[in-house]
């Protein structure tokens, strides 16, 4: 293969593994700060790209307002969860967690069948550019969407940094019971986990549209990577968990040069869960 | 006014009744001592308290107020503090961020100058990740974040196991200031010369239920530690 | 007392109404019933499948579909009139899907937590992609048909689809589990072993290896579930690569879970219960799997233990009973 067109499938895989990261982070931070493994973070995704599809489909609106209309449906979504389902498994055994998010899973991803349909929908860009480095022709807007998504990882990075629910959230999954014990409001700062988990896999959900389109089962063709990508990452491991989605982006673009997208995903699959035989609680270890 | 008080406070641990029917009044700027040979119920009293054993029945007040229905976090915000072995600090953030963290919980918290003025020792360590520290030091940054809320209660578990000497005085100090400041003090402690330094008053628990209580001098004398610790009193005061 | 010997009866009832049920019903029914019946049947072993997994190897299973799916897709090619050729599908899915089983443990067992369930959503989600991928061999969506109308048993020639034989022939092997684990369940041995293989720390300390239990218990799971999908095979005479979704493993989840985890009946009793209802409500609203969706919700938060949990809670009055393991918490109390 040519090396212009192995470069093109490695940005190709950057550009998903940023992506990914993002969709990443959410299922991280739910987990780190409430113990619950997010079955459902995949329809979550997908709702995300079914909204902003709509809206710009349908509704006609212009796809940078869209795209933080998505993020916050979706993140109303993830509080309404959080209320229904999360506070509620809280205390209790894991794998009633489990149950009640893949019932989720399967009410949503059905649920919107039946809203919109079984069809596929794509969505323009909203840039057409393209760009030429190194004899490489690139769509602008890929590479806008994985630096938004970078954007997106930094101002969170921002927010567990400076301020004050950031730090709650940083302290919280280092010792629950020393942070209710210091008087940490936890449903609040649960809430608001929540709630970032909502906003940022819904951007995600919105930003891969012009990409990948949306369809109702979408978010099953992200789930086994965005979970792979956090269990070798380290469970709760956040850094962890976007290096290695990173990482999997790129080996899938390699693998891209070989074979198609289907096998090269099943191929980059199978090599992290290799990896995950090797390491079965993660490369980084849990926080 | 009474500062915490408790009435007829039973916990239960699965179908195991580890506290039956515990009575005590703390006021504020006492220091009040409960020791008791291990599995008497010492750790669960304290954790029903701040609201962190599975069931529990009977009466708890902080200031009149009732707890019972409040979940730990609050309970910690209307001024009730826990300080616990297997729970000293956020092993990953600084000590500042670890102040900081209980700072940020309460509208009028101690300025960080003013902690560090009654901790100095920490003063070198405030950037460092509070896990890397040593335990005694780690236990002044637990009693940090409490001087940081300006906690009125301050519960604390065996706060010397383990430690050197010099910092076991140093506990005792600060436990002493804190009562002169107001702060009710309740103190399950091993160690019991240091119970019998520091305690206003000392209860023994046994089975879930206090046998005796008075004044350390009124329990040495009556023979009454010989009789529930089988251990002598001598180095009281 | 009193209490607990009514709920006692009622769960034997049940119990022994459902099984009564299994075998005399495609005696009584028509063709469409006992097409039925077999359906639920082929459900039983998938659901037992999981309650196993989950029960005994202590992992929460997302996959079993794909062991499943395994049996069916060996069955294919199996089939013929030659003598050996249901024993050959029989053993050969069993063996195929313990073998795939013993694989994937080998992997889950050395992981913490619930990372384990993380992974047999992701192995789940490998295996359909590459189903799909692998349309050739597989028919993809469509599938792979059977044309043969019989399959060859020793001497005798087995008529495949719904017939009366081929039922038989799976609800006794099904029978025979539920009826050998209820044995199983009554010994000592069994009590202490399952005792030990909760608590890993306690049982390496007697000197037991609880992940190679949990590693052939886990297979043993998978070899059940694939003999339900070779029984599957024979009875649809088709499989696709619908038999990988993951919905299908949720749906045996939500029959085990419904029916009481870790109890012998609870499986037959979850299918019994909702397979029915959902098979009625498809023909009114195509979208079942949202209605499935939210029983699963509502039954994983409120009624975890499930009918047979919970007919056990009742009779024992006060005392809590576990979440799962219904059936190993009332032996324990002499129930």
């Amino acid at each position: 293969m040519a090396f212009d067109q192995i470069l093109f499938e490695l940005v190709n895989g950057v550009v998903w593994g940023l992506i990914l990261s993002v969709i990443a982070l959410g299922l991280c931070l739910i987990y780190g700060l409430m113990g619950i493994i997010n079955l459902a973070h995949g329809s979550l995704y997908m709702v995300g790209a079914m909204c902003a599809a709509y809206l710009i489909n349908r509704a006609g609106l212009d796809f940078w307002l869209v795209l933080p209309l998505a993020a916050l449906c979706v993140g109303l979504l993830t509080l309404a969860l959080n209320t229904a389902i999360f506070e509620r498994v809280l205390s209790r055994d894991p794998a009633i967690g489990l149950l009640a998010t893949a019932g989720v899973f399967l009410t949503l991803d059905n649920m919107v069948l039946a809203i919109a349909g079984g069809d596929p929908q794509s969505v323009l860009p909203p840039v057409f550019e393209v760009v030429e480095f190194a004899g490489v022709y690139y769509p602008v807007y890929r590479l806008v969407a994985a630096g938004l998504a970078l954007l997106v990882l930094v101002a969170v990075a921002l927010f567990l940094r400076f301020t004050k629910y950031g730090l709650w959230m940083r302290a919280v999954p280092q010792a629950r019971d020393l942070a209710a014990v210091t008087g940490v409001p936890i449903r609040r700062v649960n809430a608001v986990t929540a709630a970032i988990a909502g906003l940022t896999v819904g951007l995600a959900g919105a930003l891969a549209t012009p990409i990948s389109g949306a369809h109702f089962q979408m978010g099953l063709s992200v789930i086994a990577a965005c979970f792979i990508v956090v269990v070798i990452g380290g469970m709760g491991n956040l850094v962890g968990a976007v290096v290695v989605a990173v990482a999997f982006g790129l080996i899938r673009g390699l693998y891209s040069t070989l074979l198609s997208p289907t096998w090269s995903e099943v191929a980059a699959l199978s090599t992290l869960l290799c990896v995950v035989y090797f390491k079965p609680n993660g490369i980084f270890g849990r926080r | 006014m009474v500062a915490l008080e408790l009435k007829h406070l039973h916990a239960f641990y699965g179908k195991a009744h580890i506290l039956q029917g515990v009575d005590l009044a703390l006021e504020p700027g006492a220091v009040v001592g409960v020791i008791g040979r291990n599995g008497a119920g010492k750790t669960t009293l304290l954790r029903a308290v701040m609201g962190l054993a599975p069931r529990v029945e009977g009466e708890l007040e902080l200031f009149g107020a009732s707890l019972r229905s409040l979940p730990t976090d609050a309970r910690a915000r209307a001024g009730l503090a826990l300080m616990s072995q297997d729970m000293r600090v956020f092993p990953e953030l600084t000590v500042e961020e670890n102040c900081r963290t209980a700072a940020l919980t309460v509208r009028d918290p101690m300025p960080l100058g003013e902690v560090l003025g009654m901790i100095p020792e920490l003063k070198e360590h405030w950037r460092r990740p509070a896990g890397r520290l040593s335990g005694g030091q780690q236990q002044l940054v637990a009693i940090a974040r409490n001087l940081t809320v300006r906690c009125k209660v301050l519960m604390l578990d065996e706060p010397t196991e383990g430690l050197m000497p010099s910092i076991v005085t140093r506990i005792g100090e600060i436990v002493r200031a804190l009562a002169a400041r107001s702060v009710a003090v309740l103190l399950v402690e091993q160690n019991v010369e240091l119970t019998l330094a520091v305690c206003t008053r000392l209860h023994i628990l046994e089975k879930g239920r206090f046998v005796a209580q008075g004044t350390p001098k009124q329990i040495v004398s009556n023979g009454l530690l010989e009789r529930y610790l089988g251990v002598s009193g001598a180095g009281a005061h | 007392m009193m209490r607990r010997n009514w709920t006692s009866a009622l769960i034997d009832a049940l119990q022994t109404a459902s099984l009564v049920l299994l075998l005399i019903a495609p005696l009584l029914a028509s063709d469409y019933w006992r097409f039925f019946f077999f359906q639920m049947v082929v459900m039983v072993y998938l659901a037992i499948g999981f309650d196993l997994s989950y029960s005994y190897a202590r992992i929460l299973s997302f996959m079993h579909a794909l062991f499943f799916a395994i049996g069916a897709y060996l069955a294919v090619p199996l089939v013929s009139a030659a003598a050996w050729s249901l024993p050959a599908v029989l053993v050969g899915s069993v063996v195929a899907a313990g073998l795939a089983g013993l694989l994937v443990a080998a992997v889950l067992v050395r992981m913490e937590n619930h990372n384990p369930t993380i992974a047999t959503v992701i192995i789940s989600s490998i295996a359909l992609l590459a189903a799909n991928a692998m349309s050739g061999v597989t028919g993809g969506e469509d599938g792979l048909l059977i044309d043969a109308r019989t399959i060859g048993f020793m001497g005798f020639q087995v008529g495949i689809g719904p017939t009366v034989a081929l039922y038989y022939l799976a609800v006794l092997p099904l029978v025979a589990i539920m009826l050998g684990r209820l044995a199983l369940q009554r010994t000592e041995t069994w009590m202490l072993v399952r005792a030990v293989a909760q608590n890993e720390d306690r049982a390496r300390q007697l000197g037991f290896d609880a992940r190679l239990w949990r590693l052939l218990m886990f297979a043993a799971s998978a070899a059940i579930a694939g003999m339900g999908g070779a029984f599957y095979a024979l009875m649809m005479r088709h499989v696709s690569t619908s038999s990988l979704e993951i919905g299908l493993s949720i749906n045996a989840i939500l029959y085990a879970v419904i029916g009481g985890l870790g109890t012998v009946f609870g499986p037959l009793i979850g299918v019994l219960l909702i397979y029915p209802i959902t098979e009625v409500i498809s023909l009114y609203f195509v979208y079942v799997p949202i209605l499935v969706g939210v029983v699963l919700i509502i039954v994983s938060l409120f009624f975890a233990r499930g009918v047979i949990g919970t007919l056990r809670g009742l009779g024992a009055g006060a005392a809590p009973t576990p979440a799962f393991g219904a059936d190993e918490a009332a032996a324990a109390q002499g129930g």
